[in-house]
């Protein structure tokens, strides 16, 4: 790659990014350490109702259960907000048509902006995924139905998912001229694949004979379930995750040759 | 003239994708709740009676729309509809035009402010009244009464998301940093607003969030009178005042 290329994709990283990796980073880590202090001091019934509600045992678990959905919510919004800045904001201030205006391709311009959001989601998702590998280790050991390795595991899976999310976001979010709409378009794509859990805590009969369904769709809770399985499928889903990354970009920059700048 | 200036920016506001799609959103959560609501489970019932001394099935309900769905709509529609204010015309280059005119900086913010508290209001009692009526055709012993002093209290939550929203947009002025910003702290408020039901010897510190005086009615659903509807209200009005005070004083001193 050309010299001038590598500093053109570092400028865009470092303004893609901006604040926002960091600011997210120092928020998750606080999030994963006050939820690790905050559940063993919660009221028995609080906890009792948890494990009753998402069939699950023990500190370790409800532990992990809220820590997962706060590496899937802290992944995948600073990687929202990252995009807005990248793609929304440009065409909202109508400078969309003067960044273009450089040699260099659309295709180019795509991937040197979202590459590196994607990017800096995988890190606060892995830097959270590590620390709550950490905070659950006391819950962990002889009879204890979560481990370290299932832990690490599970939020590695949950920032693959995140970033699939943000990948197949980008599609939208290139026709869109308001930051704000993509905010909702963003919100709404989350909400869908948390609904499942919240059918689990209010309407467990929906699940009744569809166990299979219940284990694949209830996130959250099913990564405790299947803990032991967790950290080749955290691996392999990271992995399957940056292939797909790349296929959207590719689609992506198909999508955004045709669309009108303004 | 300011009243038609705020008509006008609501009529605008109410125009914009972004409320249609938040029109969408709301429209999804009520069709939802019916689903949601028809057959609790044993041990839900069982927590609703330790957390507020009643397993009435229309207690659940009431619990299900402020938390489930309220909460979290208040959280991203405070954002999506004051998380721009100024710092929009200011990169577009609008605010220059704007403060040519005989208004101030801070009164043009504060006229936006209340313009998206107003689309936040009609919103949120479309959405109430549109629920209502299915919550009641699926919960035995629906509580109209009830239920809309619940959500009068908590519109003024929602009020709150979108002055706190306007505040980090003049405060930070990066859009998109300041969206992060509004939804991570309004998000933790939220997940943090039943703890004083949940741990009752965390009752008092847990009254500073405002959310969870916007949902305090649920601890008075069997003895409800007017100070429990009207004390709250009065303090998130406070908050909202002192809220609304300091954006409009940091707007004074923007760089135009």
């Amino acid at each position: 790659m050309p010299a001038a290329l590598l500093r053109y994709r570092a400028l865009e990283a470092r303004y893609a990014t901006g604040w926002v990796p960091l600011v997210s980073l120092l928020v998750g880590i606080a999030v994963v350490v006050f939820t690790a202090w905050l559940i063993p001091i919660l009221p028995a019934q609080v906890n009792g109702f948890m494990e009753r509600a998402f069939l699950i045992r023990g500190y370790g678990a409800i532990i992990l259960l809220n820590e997962y959905i706060g590496i899937y919510l802290l992944a995948y919004f600073a990687g929202v907000t990252g995009l807005m800045r990248a793609l929304v904001e440009p065409r909202e201030n109508r400078a969309l048509e003067m960044l273009l205006s450089k040699p260099i391709s659309r295709r180019v311009f795509l991937e040197a902006r979202v590459g590196p959001v994607l990017l800096s989601s995988v890190v606060v998702g892995v830097v959270m995924s590590l620390l709550t590998g950490l905070v659950v280790r006391p819950f962990t050991g002889e009879g204890s139905p979560v481990s370290v390795a299932g832990a690490i595991g599970a939020g590695l899976f949950l920032t693959a998912l995140a970033v699939l999310l943000l990948a197949v976001l980008v599609l939208p979010l290139l026709r869109v001229a308001d930051t704000f709409q993509g905010l909702i378009i963003a919100f709404v794509l989350w909400v869908v694949t948390m609904m499942p859990s919240a059918a689990l805590l209010y309407r467990p009969d929906l699940f009744e004979g569809r166990e299979r369904l219940r284990d694949l769709i209830v996130l959250g809770p099913n990564l405790i379930w299947f803990d032991s399985a967790m950290l080749p499928l955290g691996v392999l889903a990271l992995g399957v995750a940056c292939v797909a990354s790349w296929g959207a970009l590719v689609l992506g920059a198909r999508v955004f040759e045709r669309t009108e700048l303004r | 003239m300011k009243a038609r200036f705020l008509w006008l920016d609501m009529r605008a506001t109410l125009g914009e994708r972004k409320t249609l799609l938040s029109v969408g959103m709301m429209v999804y959560a009520v069709l939802v709740m019916p689903v949601l609501v028809a057959k609790p489970p044993p041990h839900v019932l069982s927590a609703l009676e330790t957390w507020f001394g009643t397993s009435d099935p229309f207690m659940l309900s009431l619990f299900i729309w402020t938390d489930l769905a309220m909460n979290k709509a208040i959280c991203v529609l405070g954002v999506v509809l004051a998380g721009s204010l100024i710092l929009r015309e200011r990169e577009t280059g609008v605010l220059q035009v704007l403060l040519s005119k005989p208004v101030s900086p801070a009164s043009y913010y504060l006229a936006r402010v209340l313009s998206a508290c107003g689309v936040m209001a009609l919103l949120y009692v479309g959405a109430n009244l549109a629920v209502a009526p299915l919550i009641a055709r699926s919960v035995p012993g629906f509580r109209a009464g009830v239920f809309f002093a619940s959500m009068a209290v908590h519109l003024f939550a929602a009020f709150f998301t979108v002055c706190f929203s306007a505040l980090m947009a003049v405060l930070i002025q990066r859009r998109s940093l300041a969206m992060l910003v509004s939804l991570l702290t309004l998000m933790t408020l939220v997940g943090m607003a039943f703890m004083g039901f949940y741990n009752p010897a965390w009752q008092g510190i847990s009254l500073l969030n405002p959310i969870t005086q916007g949902i305090s009615v649920l601890g008075h659903v069997d003895d409800l009178g007017p100070a429990h509807v009207l004390g709250p209200i009065g303090i998130l009005l406070g908050i909202n005042a002192v809220v609304l005070a300091l954006g409009a004083l940091r707007v004074r001193q923007l760089e135009v």
